[in-house]
């Protein structure tokens, strides 16, 4: 298995959360609606430095408590002179974990002419709210113990996901990894790791290699793993999934 | 107050480099010729637009008349700056700008061009519908501590100066005083200077309560020095220090902290304090080590 890039470290503390919150019934959608806010148009000359229009996006309302995450998805950006705002190339979006009842996204678009006086933006903003579906969140109790074999979980295959764990290294007990389709990885959240009195043992940090189709994903602990842990499947469920689309218009150039 | 090492700055008043100057702004006065002229291109421009008081123009000017090496610090007083809608661009402090240390660049290679010098000036935000500086002028005063030797003052063996003020001729000549504090000095001097807290308190009618929680937020804004601190009592009634910093036996600056308040200089290096061979080096501003030019821009593009 080959190197697909950059190992992706993450922290993904927001599992265990997930997991007392998905045990409630179904919650309504969060009211939330989203609100332009610092907007920074730094243009620069003479230099290998690139300018950007930076613009803070809030995401503000009630229920985002129960929001473990969001993720942008811009699709225009003009100014009131028509100019294009939109980068030449946009990377993927990707989730970014929510804390508190404020969330914020900013975003680097390019500069407008300085004749433009305001701008307008649309997209969407969708928010990961594992209370709205209970299979968002799947528990896989004693899953170290059966390294080598895929996990049997009810959970997973009704997600239609498969991992196994790698036998560990008995002399590295800080870490475990996971194995599975890549694509399957790209529909996590996280992973969490329980020990077998339920406490967690916090994931540190992730790496992931992959050769495409498959892909392996290693957690690192803060502390030592016991055999008998159990692992939490955060996953990004459609139903967990609250779509918000939005529509700024005239937003004023300082 | 909590410190930090190791190429931090450790309080407001420390966020420039090392060499940070803390010079009265001296304006030329009416009648005064101005300095001679020098070369000046524009190696960087950002117009940074926020829509609050943060806004602000960035430039970083080339001086071609001076190499990078010898500058050290550099005072930037824009006199004219405008936009082609006329806006005025100068800042307010305009007047109250501080010396600031220049980047620094090593010596050229054999056949190799010095760098030239290169300075920040900072205007205010040119208006949206802007599209030309019409004109950015002022003076660039420039300290260039190799053109005087009584500009650069070492003192050695600076751990043996503890308790003690430092003797030194070119020091004195410049009217600079230091003092080497002990803990036990640094103690009774804040000890002292509540007191004096105190006493002002009282004389604005502050009693009681009031009064103490005055003199206890001096107290816990009062500078802490960490252990192999240097404590360094400065008296320099007429702006002369332009830095100090710890240097080794190979002549490295071994400054990793410092801070400065009230006539309170206090400098970090390591946990066991400066070496045996370890040298204080104060750089003096003195008539032969600072040049002043003025310079010109006109019709710059904004971007």
């Amino acid at each position: 298995m080959r190197k697909s890039g950059t190992p992706r470290f993450l922290v993904a503390p927001a599992a265990f959360l997930a997991l007392s919150a998905a045990a409630q019934a179904p919650s309504a959608p969060p009211a939330v609606r989203v609100l332009a806010g610092d907007v920074t148009d730094e243009r620069v000359a003479a230099t290998a430095r690139r300018g950007q229009l930076s613009v803070q996006l809030k995401v503000r309302g009630d229920g985002l408590d129960g929001v473990r995450a969001l993720r942008l998805h811009l699709t225009a950006a003009r100014d009131d002179l028509g100019t294009p705002l939109l980068p030449d190339t946009t990377a993927t979006p990707k989730f970014r974990d929510v804390r508190g009842e404020r969330a914020d996204e900013n975003l680097s678009l390019r500069n407008p002419p300085r004749e433009a006086k305001s701008f307008s933006l649309s997209g969407r903003v969708e928010l990961f709210v594992p209370a709205r579906d209970p299979g968002s969140v799947v528990k896989v109790p004693k899953a170290l113990l059966n390294s080598g074999r895929a996990l049997a979980s009810p959970g997973l295959e009704a997600a239609k996901m498969r991992f196994s764990v790698l036998r560990r290294d008995p002399a590295v007990n800080e870490s475990v990894t996971l194995r599975g389709r890549t694509a399957d990885f790209d529909r996590l959240h996280s992973i969490g790791i329980l020990g077998p009195d339920g406490s967690e043992v916090r994931v540190v940090g992730t790496g992931r290699i992959s050769d495409g189709e498959e892909a392996a994903m290693t957690l690192e602990a803060s502390g030592p793993i016991p055999k008998d842990a159990s692992l939490v499947f955060t996953i990004l469920t459609p139903k967990a999934l609250v779509p918000v689309p939005f529509d700024l218009k005239d937003v004023p150039l300082p | 107050m909590t410190r930090e090492r190791r190429n931090r700055v450790r309080s407001s008043a420390a966020l420039a480099p090392a060499l940070l100057v803390l010079l009265p702004a001296v304006s030329a006065a009416p009648g005064d010729s101005p300095p001679p002229p020098t070369k000046v291109a524009v190696v960087s421009l950002a117009d940074v637009r926020k829509g609050d008081s943060s806004s602000r123009l960035e430039l970083e000017l080339e001086l071609s008349d001076f190499a990078a090496a010898e500058v050290a610090a550099a005072r930037i007083r824009v006199r004219r700056a405008a936009d082609d809608t006329g806006r005025d661009l100068v800042p307010e402090d305009a007047r109250k700008a501080a010396m600031e240390t220049v980047r620094g660049e090593s010596a050229p290679g054999a056949g190799e061009t010095p760098a030239r010098a290169v300075v920040p000036v900072r205007l205010r935000s040119p208006a949206r519908r802007a599209k030309v500086l019409t004109e950015v002028s002022g003076e660039a005063e420039l300290y260039l501590p190799g053109r005087d030797p009584n500009a650069v003052v070492a003192i050695p063996e600076i751990r043996t100066w503890e308790g003690k003020r430092l003797e030194n001729a070119a020091l004195s000549a410049a009217g600079v005083r230091i003092a080497m504090l002990t803990g036990e000095q640094l103690a009774a001097e804040k000890k002292r200077r509540a007191e004096a807290r105190r006493e002002e308190a009282r004389k604005q009618g502050l009693l009681g309560e009031m009064m103490e929680s005055l003199v206890s937020a001096f107290l816990g804004a009062f500078a802490t020095p960490e252990a192999g601190d240097v404590v360094l009592s400065v008296e320099d009634k007429e702006g002369r220090v332009v830095g100090i910093r710890l240097l080794d036996a190979a002549g490295e600056d071994r400054t990793n902290g410092r801070m400065e308040q009230q006539g309170l200089v206090i400098l970090s290096s390591s946990r066991t304090g400066p070496g045996p061979d370890w040298s204080l080096e104060v750089r003096l501003r003195t008539p032969k080590s600072v040049e002043s030019r003025s310079f010109t821009l006109k019709g710059v593009p904004l971007p």
